[in-house]
């Protein structure tokens, strides 16, 4: 539990660090929302490309990799951003920020419970006769899914005007 | 009173700015001394933030003043007017 709590203290004074001042504007914080929708889209596309387009096996893993690359450091720098109060235990927040990160999350189950629904539906209509969905529509939805259960926090966190 | 109507009013007023100042004390210094995140306390002193009544109380301590002398639920008066207005209404 300690040492728990410590690693949270510190990841805590590291996403509070003044290195990231630059970015806790509602301007960058858009700007870095947008360039991880960018990353997704850019993942979709690549995958498309490679079954569909028949783009061969180096382009597809260099470009997972640039990506990948590119979706850590926009993510990590918009939860700088947000100073990861949607992240970080209660333990280490203050009353107010524990009190957004409370609202975060009831909105990012909102958010997540449509998204599943759309996924679910997609997955659905992909498997019926009179769709000949492509296979890899099947791989792209648990994909997109995934990502996104990880980063809607912090996509409903950046876009509050009052972290 | 209508949802509308609350958000339009100030849910409570504050003279937390100026006595920080007059103490020469940073947000910072308080935001330590009261064991919140210094932003928190400018959410305090703009009035966008509805402090816990532990915290309030935390902040009047380190303040050295009563809880109501640093929020209210009615406006303050002006403390030219306190000081130099005797017969008006003091707080």
């Amino acid at each position: 539990m300690t040492e728990s709590l410590t690693r949270q203290e510190r990841r805590a004074v590291l996403l509070d660090s003044p290195a990231f001042e630059k970015f806790r504007t509602v301007r960058w914080r858009r700007i870095l929302c947008a360039v991880l929708i960018g990353v997704f889209v850019a993942e979709v596309a690549l995958i498309v490309g490679v079954t569909v387009l028949q783009l061969p096996l180096l382009v597809f893993l260099v470009g997972m990799l640039v990506l990948i690359v590119a979706m850590v450091f926009s993510l990590g720098a918009l939860k700088a951003s947000t100073r990861g109060v949607e992240e970080l235990s209660p333990a280490v927040l203050d009353e107010r920020q524990a009190q957004i990160r409370g609202l975060v999350y009831s909105t990012s189950y909102t958010v997540l419970s449509v998204f599943f629904i759309l996924a679910v539906l997609v997955l659905w209509l992909a498997q019926s006769s009179w769709w000949s969905a492509p296979f890899e529509s099947l791989l792209i939805v648990p994909m997109l899914a995934i990502q996104l259960i990880v980063t809607i926090p912090t996509f409903v966190t950046a876009l509050r005007t009052d972290v | 009173m209508t949802k509308q109507a609350r958000d339009e009013q100030p849910q409570f007023y504050t003279r937390l700015p100026v006595l920080r100042t007059e103490r020469g004390i940073s947000r910072k210094e308080l935001a330590d001394l009261v064991g919140v995140h210094y932003q928190t306390i400018g959410y305090l002193e703009r009035g966008e933030y509805s402090p816990s009544l532990v915290l309030a109380l935390r902040i009047a301590a380190a303040l050295a003043v009563p809880v109501d002398a640093v929020f209210a639920l009615t406006p303050f008066s002006s403390m030219a007017d306190q000081l130099y207005n005797t017969e008006g209404e003091s707080r």
